[in-house]
């Protein structure tokens, strides 16, 4: 994968503007999906290290009589609900990829019509016609 | 209209009025805006020593549903007063009536067209035409055609020969090996979309019995009115090795090809012209195996972008009834479309 692609994604993954089109262009390259996984790990991996570190809370919530299990499932649901967001977010992008993406000519289109060649009417033998 | 002077033997007369006297029209304000038919009736003329020439052209003539042409008259093989003592071969087209040339000439042609209907790639002519020569009492006799309409239907640029004859016997050598009488078609365009082009996408579908399915694409591209050609790979089927003797496997290629011609109507669609060509042969390895072909055509009319499907016979068309039952087996659970879709061009 071109440095190029890699930085599209990674603008995209860090919420910056990309142009649609390159966007869909990418996403057509054949590793796009595993390196667009990759970096919504790794950022939510930094993200997570903005969290302080558990020993760290629970000292913290010794002192201040903290919050007590009620809290601590509320603060799982909402890391829930938002890895389901981000799952949700990468399944539409990838769909808008095949959305953007070029016909590609050798699939011949829906046709709106059919009709058919009936011999003796207007279909016959080559020498004949 | 033209005439010729050839190989300074051959002399010809233009004695034709203007062309626009030339038409005749059933209701001169009747065909505005109707599609035209372009006609020419001309004499061919071969000559002792070289080639088939255009020796005398009538038209062309832009001629809508109902319209018809007055009736022209091309006289072969003559000798005029004035060119007698230098042994000149005179023809002549004019729209006299046959009698007022004949004696002066050893053959004579009177040629009427109409059209009764006009459409891309689908003209319709009625035509009457004779062949008058002198007869012993100096009268004048029919040798060919007579009073009776022939309905022809031709597509754009055919060219068909309404009669051919040798040169009279006993007549100079020198004059023509023999002649014919040409009538072509084609279609008037429309000034304001004639630069006009038409861009064409087609596919070739194969799908085989068990489902697979393989399509093949051609991109194409003509000019308003104008023909263009595709050709798609052959597609090969698994056959019975009887089908070629001594062959220990055989397949049956299958080719499709064809032409398209187009032209974008006023109100924006556009008419379609398809005709479609399938040949099929056995290929072994010793590439023996016969062909066989057939073929038809479709008009249509579509709107821009609108997709159509035209799916070719299953069974070829053969009459051969061991032929026939050879291909159909092997063509058995197979299904092969053409699947066109064509656009105006900016």
């Amino acid at each position: 994968m071109q440095t190029d692609v890699k930085e599209i994604l990674t603008a995209f993954v860090d919420g910056e503007a990309v142009e649609p089109t390159e966007l869909a262009e990418v996403l057509t390259e054949p590793s796009a999906r595993e390196a667009l996984l990759d970096f919504m790990l790794l950022r939510a991996v930094l993200v997570d290290e903005t969290v302080p570190s558990s020993g760290f809370v629970e000292r913290m919530r010794a002192r201040l009589g903290g919050p007590g299990p009620a809290t601590r499932a509320r603060r799982s649901l909402r890391v829930a609900a938002a890895a389901a967001v981000l799952a949700l977010a990468a399944l539409g992008v990838l769909d808008l990829g095949r959305m953007l993406r070029p016909e590609q000519p050798d699939q011949p289109p829906e046709p709106t019509r059919v009709i058919r060649f009936e011999p003796g009417v207007d279909w016959g033998p080559a020498n004949g016609r | 209209m033209t005439t010729r002077r050839t190989r300074g033997r051959t002399f010809c007369w233009l004695l034709l009025p203007l062309a626009g006297a030339a038409l005749a029209q059933d209701d001169a304000g009747a065909h505005a805006g109707q599609e035209k038919a372009r006609v020419t009736v001309s004499m061919l003329v071969t000559s002792p020593k070289g080639a088939t020439r255009r020796e005398m052209q009538y038209g062309p003539f832009d001629l809508a549903a109902g319209e018809s042409l007055h009736s022209v008259t091309f006289a072969v093989e003559g000798r005029s007063a004035v060119e007698e003592a230098s042994e000149q071969c005179v023809n002549q087209m004019s729209m006299s009536a046959p009698q007022t040339v004949l004696p002066d000439h050893a053959f004579v042609w009177r040629v009427s067209v109409g059209v009764l209907a006009a459409s891309t790639d689908q003209i319709v002519l009625g035509t009457t035409w004779e062949r008058l020569t002198r007869g012993d009492d100096g009268q004048p006799r029919t040798l060919a055609g007579g009073a009776e309409e022939e309905r022809l239907t031709l597509k754009e640029g055919d060219r068909l020969l309404l009669d051919y004859a040798d040169r009279a016997p006993g007549g100079d050598l020198r004059c023509a090996r023999n002649y014919a009488v040409e009538l072509t078609a084609g279609m008037a365009e429309d000034t304001a979309l004639a630069r006009r082009q038409i861009g064409y996408e087609l596919w070739l579908v194969h799908e085989e019995p068990g489902g697979n399915r393989t399509s093949h694409y051609a991109k194409l591209t003509a000019a308003q009115g104008g023909e263009t050609a595709f050709q798609f790979p052959h597609e090969s089927i698994p056959a019975d090795p009887a089908a070629v003797p001594g062959a220990s496997s055989a397949e049956l290629e299958v080719d499709v090809s064809g032409t398209v011609r187009g032209r974008i109507r006023p109100d924006g669609t556009l008419d379609l012209s398809l005709g479609t060509h399938r040949q099929l042969w056995y290929e072994a390895a010793d590439g023996s195996g016969g062909v066989t072909g057939d073929g038809g055509d479709k008009f249509l009319n579509l709107e821009p972008d609108e997709t159509f499907r035209v799916d070719l016979p299953a069974a070829p068309s053969i009459e051969d009834p061991e032929r026939y039952a050879r291909y159909a087996r092997d063509l058995e659970g197979h299904s092969f479309a053409v699947i066109l879709r064509a656009k105006p061009l900016p």
